[in-house]
């Protein structure tokens, strides 16, 4: 992209003036952010509101159009913020001079102001948005080329792509968001488009309620967000991450200054201490940055902590009345951040609110790509990562981030084993890789977390693309022991998948290997350094996830590509290669995949900048074992994937197997029928129940009712007395006369 | 004079109405129609000369009404944020409510648009009324057009359904009505004016002429007339025999409008008279309005009439503003107050849909359908769109109302937002599973493919609701601004009796200098 910002750069060199000033560009630039957003939001405008009347040409134009222009605006804008790499000094370009390594942030308006606590619509790009703005758009775009050929023949083209552009604009809003809830946005939108294109196919019951299940999986998660930004809002007061900008481009960061009122005071230290001066209105990231100026390294402050140098004041948040006595800023960190793990959970498919992430496969294919691999499912790896300054106070968090990575990553692969749906397995595949980004998190390397993010964005999307192009020659077909020999007739197919498998599997040198490698490397070496027996545990784990991920791609490619064909001779007349439009953005990611590890493995680290990548992790001693022990793994199964699927062609019948092991995998440790048929068997009952038993019962017959009832009987039995005989009302005026006079000459 | 007008506006609409024959009914429907239009736009001064950084209460008048000799009861009106965005969506929500009953209502077409053109007056006057006794006689005289508009126009179970709401309500409102006059002499307040008579009420507590015991009966009486009316369980079951006989623009006016007068009531009367008793019961409010939202959900989800799903929906939603108000944070009764309006906006909506797939099929049973999101996209786009509104996704009015509230309750005590919050799950469940049934899937039944989708009139009533869910949901800012002074007037109201105030967690009361928490030792 070099070259695009050459051709700025020699057009700016003739505009004088308003463009000499550095701060213009970068304001130029951080004003502009909100174009990346809004060019998907027009196209889904444009597409919605004409769905009737637009040609499917120019709707899928449209809406890959606004695509690219996103693309490509993200791609100036992170250069504008991107670190001051060393050839930016070489350049001679006004631009590359005048860029600064700041981030850019733009306050646009204030979105809800309760007077108690408000927010913006605010958007801000450093080196992470900024990768993560270019993955999504990236490849959002060739997903959109791609499915203008996969589409071609649905009926509702322009919704499809309406929804498709929706989703983008979620996932940027969530992406660049300046604060939590604006984060949250982005979240439940992207939740929404979500259920909305696996659902697309509303006239398929089962569609819509894999649509449905996803919504309500992804909604048990978002109470969790909830809940965490209420209690950042509680001990901070804000849901902001930064300090809004003073002027454009200007950053105040939390510094440590000298102590003013120090060089007055008679102790020893005599004007030697030193305070941290916070920003104006700071945000979650500056306090807890300031936390770790002032040697805080774990936060043990109370609640409504004011420090009595410096302005680091807590003292005007809720958190001390909201918390029990006695909690530290730390404890409400680990909370938060562990509710917004839930969230993270949820939305990133990790146990156990994972199982709505295989059946959201029902959607269209390229949505799977798109959606349900490379990017909305990053979003709480994306989550964490933007959050990693506080998510490093709380080591208890870490641990149980990194156990919950490790577990679904093992977990996800060994379901993957025995699936025959080709998507299927590549939906627990990626579940697994999931659990790797979160494992890498979980041991302190959020870069690493977010390089693996980015790789696998790349080689997933391609996998899925290419199943979707395997799907369209087969008719429809998603059973892999129904296809095979494919491999003469989809030559490009064939040769990219056969590279998106390779770096899924975690072969050298191909994407997946620099970040699987690096994560592993890391987790190692955490367990070196603890001596944790769960941090060994959870390398073993990823190891033989590492064996089973290679043993399953092989298997998918021998399945799909290799032996004979085993389709219906109707199917088999069908099948061709795909379209251009298809086989173009496979060819595409095909190249990253080969290269964008090792292209990115430095550099991406080197800018992306934070977190804690161990050190040991540097170490040769490390990195010979874990190098040994991950070729072992992802070798050894692929290996055996070969020697099963691709030199012998053994189809698999799960269904029918005795063995128990491969029974348990098959049935997905019977996890998700406990989900289909006990929780929600049990929640129609219940519910059910308490309507009858407690509404219409209890409440209305019993009480209101019964009243009712009640005061109609007593009136009736009443009723009866009012006999009109004069000689029944003389007994009774005897009666109690008589009553009267016992009683008053007892007394 | 403002509000004068708007209340009588209707009224006096009402009147030509009387003389017309019965037979036109398109001149009837039209003329009234066009009163409650004229009536929003003379309600428009509420919110354009609302000025938030003016006095508490604007558009005042003061009148001498009722002087007896130790009875005084005056014609004060008065808005402040609570009064004025009420009033303004009980004005915008008739003409709506009135023009979606164009089809809807076949006969004794006359007396119905009477009825609720005279219910207009009632639930305008009901917000404007800053004298107890006025609030009182418009509170009350509301039930009566409602009684009609279920018992005339209803479904087949409409004299069931509408004794049960009139008897319900009645019931509390009586008690009320002993508590209003037990109050008025206790205090020794001068008249029935409200804000005078929580001036009276606070120097009876502070003089010990009104015993706890005795502000705790008062507030029972009071509490239990609006907490019957929002509906809090387990005082809820009249609502879905209500709801789901009355006729469409009934149900409309009854969840958009007649619900919120409920938690009008707990704000402009309850807790500021109260205060010591509403901080004391609190948690049994809260624990009951979370109560609401679970078992609502629920109840909502095992319903096979749609409108009774909606119905019971609202319980749970009403649920959460009444949680966002007793968490007696400034943010949760922004929140609460805001829900209100938005409850009005998507359940108004909600039901009018209803209506117009009832007016094409004559049934609302959940089974009929199926698969009809082929058949008439456009509806199908607006009922997502409001659903995803009621469910609270994000830019849509729903949220910002719900995450205000839960804010609240979880700033009052975690469990709260906690427990609260699960309706934010549960919603999604039994809305979407709504959805997924009646939309979505293969058409089940012939005669459905033959649904026409939505006319002219029925699109134009609804893109105003539409319009708002989305300006709502963008920018609450100007509406919170305008609730502002109010809210805080309430959260200090509820602090009155409680003079260490800052053992209550508010958000509102930081502003003061907190003590100072130091630990020098932990700072190098």
């Amino acid at each position: 992209m070099d070259f695009l910002i050459d051709i700025i750069d020699t057009c700016v060199k003739w505009i004088p003036g308003w463009i000499v000033n550095p701060s213009h560009i970068r304001a130029f630039y951080a004003e502009s952010l909100f174009i990346i957003p809004l060019m998907p939001l027009l196209g889904f405008l444009i597409n919605g509101f004409f769905r009737d009347k637009i040609s499917r040409g120019a709707s899928g134009l449209v809406a890959s159009l606004a695509a690219f222009a996103s693309f490509l605006w993200a791609v100036l804008c992170f250069h504008a913020c991107r670190g001051h790499l060393p050839e930016f000094d070489h350049g001679a370009g006004y631009l590359h001079r005048m860029l600064s390594t700041e981030p850019l942030h733009k306050v646009y308006g204030t979105w809800f102001d309760t007077g108690t606590f408000s927010c913006a619509f605010g958007l801000y790009m450093d080196q992470l948005s900024g990768v993560m703005a270019l993955v999504v758009t990236g490849v959002g775009t060739l997903i959109h080329v791609y499915s203008m050929g996969y589409m071609a023949h649905d009926k509702a083209f322009a919704r499809y792509f309406a929804y498709l552009n929706l989703f983008l604009f979620s996932m940027l809003v969530l992406i660049l968001a300046d604060n939590l809830v604006l984060t949250f946005v982005g979240w439940e939108g992207v939740g929404l488009c979500s259920y909305l294109l696996i659902g697309f196919w509303y006239e398929d019951g089962e569609k819509a309620a894999a649509g449905m299940k996803a919504f309500i999986f992804n909604r048990v998660g978002d109470l969790g967000f909830l809940l965490g930004i209420f209690t950042l809002v509680a001990a901070f007061g804000t849901a902001n991450y930064y300090a809004a900008p003073h002027a454009l481009g200007s950053y105040t960061l939390p510094v440590v200054a000298p102590h003013k009122s120090f060089v007055k005071d008679s102790s020893k230290e005599e004007g030697k201490r030193e305070v941290v001066m916070m920003p104006d209105a700071p945000g979650l990231i500056d306090y807890a940055d300031g936390l770790k100026l002032m040697g805080n390294a774990d936060a043990k402050v109370p609640l409504g902590y004011k420090a009595d140098g410096g302005n680091f004041d807590l003292s005007k948040t809720a958190g001390a009345k909201v918390f029990p006595a006695g909690w530290t800023v730390g404890f409400a960190i680990s909370l938060a951040c562990l509710l917004l793990f839930i969230g993270a959970c949820g939305k990133s498919a990790q146990l156990p609110l994972y199982a709505w992430l295989p059946d959201a496969m029902a959607g269209p294919t390229p949505v799977s790509a798109l959606i349900h691999a490379a990017t909305m499912v990053t979003a709480g790896v994306y989550m964490l990562a933007r959050l990693h300054a506080l998510y490093l106070f709380s080591s208890a968090t870490m641990d149980v981030v990194a156990i919950v990575g490790g577990t679904t990553a093992i977990f996800a692969a060994l379901i993957g084993l025995t699936q025959t749906d080709i998507k299927k397995v590549l939906a627990y595949s990626t579940v697994s890789q999931l659990g790797y980004m979160f494992l890498g998190a979980g041991v302190g390397a959020f870069a690493l977390a977010i390089f693996h993010v980015v790789t696998h964005a790349l080689f997933k999307a391609l996998l899925f693309l290419g199943s979707g192009s395997v799907i369209h020659a087969m008719s429809g077909e998603q059973d892999m022991r129904k296809m095979g020999g494919l491999r003469k007739k989809l030559p490009i197919t064939f040769w990219t998948m056969v590279i998106g498998a390779l770096a899924l599997g975690g072969i050298v040198p191909f994407a997946g290997y620099w970040s699987k490698d690096a994560i592993l490397a890391n987790v190692l070496a955490k367990a070196m350094e603890t001596h944790e027996t769960s941090y060994w545990v959870l390398y073993l784990f990823a190891c033989v996830g590492a064996f089973c991920t290679a043993f399953y791609t092989a298997r998918l490619i021998g399945l799909t590509f290799f032996g004979e064909c085993r389709a219906s001779d109707e199917v088999k007349a069908h099948i061709h290669e795909s379209p251009p439009s298809m086989t173009v953005p496979l060819i595409v990611l095909a190249v990253l995949s080969v290269i964008g590890g090792w292209w990115l493995h430095n550099d991406l680290i080197s800018f992306l900048n934070f977190g804690e990548i161990s050190q040991n992790a540097e170490n040769e001693h490390v990195e010979w074992i874990n190098l040994i022990c991950t070729l072992a793994a992802s070798f050894g199964g692929a290996g055996l994937g070969i020697l099963l699927y691709i030199s012998k062609v053994f189809v698999p019948k799960p269904e029918e197997s005795k063995n128990p092991l491969v029974r348990l995998s098959f049935n997905k440790f019977y996890i998700e029928a406990f989900y289909d048929r006990g929780v929600t068997g049990f929640f129609s009952i219940f519910a059910e129940a308490l309507h009858l038993f407690v509404d219409v019962l209890l409440i209305d017959f019993l009480l209101v009712n019964g009243v009712g009832k009640l005061v109609r009987g007593l009136g009736g039995a009443l009723r009866k007395t009012q006999t009109g005989l004069i000689n029944v009302y003389a007994t009774g005026i005897l009666v109690g006369a008589l009553a009267i006079l016992f009683y008053l000459l007892k007394g | 004079m403002l509000l004068t007008w708007l209340i009588f506006l209707p009224l006096a609409g009402a009147v030509p109405l009387l003389i017309v024959r019965d037979k036109n009914a398109r001149e009837i429907k039209v003329w009234a129609i066009l009163v409650s239009f004229v009536t929003f736009l003379v309600s428009l001064p509420l919110w354009f000369n609302f000025d938030p950084t003016g006095d508490l209460f604007q558009f005042v008048e003061k009148h001498r009404w009722i002087t007896l000799k130790n009875l005084n009861a005056g014609y004060n009106l008065g808005a402040d944020g609570f009064s004025a965005l009420l009033i303004l969506l009980t004005t915008f929500l008739t003409p709506i409510a009135l023009l979606g009953s164009w089809n809807y209502i076949k006969d004794r077409q006359k007396e119905f648009y009477i009825a609720m053109l005279v219910l207009e007056t009632a639930m305008i006057g009901v917000f404007a009324a800053q004298d107890l006794f006025l609030f009182y006689v418009f509170f009350e005289a509301s039930l009566i057009p409602m009684y009609l508009i279920i018992g005339i126009w209803g479904g087949e179970n409409r004299i069931y359904a509408t004794t049960k709401f009139v008897l319900y309500t009645v019931f509390g409102s009586l008690l009320m009505f002993v508590a209003i006059l037990f109050v008025y002499y206790k205090s020794g307040s001068a008249d029935f004016a409200i804000a005078d008579l929580a001036k009276a009420l606070d120097d009876a507590r502070a003089h010990g002429r009104l015993t706890l015991k005795e502000e705790y009966w008062c507030f029972w009486a009071f509490a239990l007339a609006f907490a019957i009316k929002v509906p809090l369980f387990p005082l809820h079951t009249w609502l879905p025999d209500a709801h789901v006989e009355a006729p469409t623009p009934g149900s409309v006016i009854l969840a958009g409008i007649l619900l919120k007068m409920g938690g009008y009531g707990f704000l402009r009367v309850v807790v500021p008279f109260f205060p010591r008793a509403a901080e004391f019961y609190a948690p049994v409010f809260a624990w009951l309005c979370i109560i609401g939202i679970v078992y609502g959900s629920l109840m909502a989800f095992a319903q096979k009439d749609i409108k009774k799903l909606i119905a019971y929906s609202s319980v749970a939603h009403l649920g959460t503003c009444m949680l966002g108000i007793f968490s007696f944070q400034a943010i949760g009764v922004q929140g609460g107050m805001y829900q209100m309006l938005n409850h009005g906006i998507s359940t108004g909506a909600l039901f009018l849909l209803v209506g117009m797939l009832y007016e094409r099929t004559h049934t609302r049973q959940i089974d009929y359908f199926g698969g009809i999101a082929k058949i008439v996209p456009t509806f199908t786009i607006c009922f997502v769109v409001i659903t995803l509104s009621s469910i609270g996704l994000p830019l849509t009015n729903g949220f910002v109302g719900e995450f205000a509230c839960l804010m609240g309750a979880f700033l009052r005590n975690p469990w709260w937002g906690f427990f609260g919050g699960l309706g934010v799950i549960l919603g999604a469940v039994y809305m979407l599973y709504l959805v997924k049934r009646v939309f979505f899937g293969k058409v089940i039944r012939r005669s459905n493919e033959s649904l026409e989708d939505l006319d002219g009139r029925e699109i134009s009533l609804l893109i105003p609701l539409l319009a708002m869910v989305f300006v709502m949901g963008l920018a609450p800012t100007p509406f919170f601004k305008r609730m502002e002074p109010a809210v805080n007037a309430f959260v200090k109201a509820s602090e009155g009796a409680h003079p260490t105030a800052s053992a209550k967690p508010s958000m509102a009361a930081l502003d003061a200098p907190a003590p100072a928490v130091s630990k020098r030792g932990d700072v190098q």
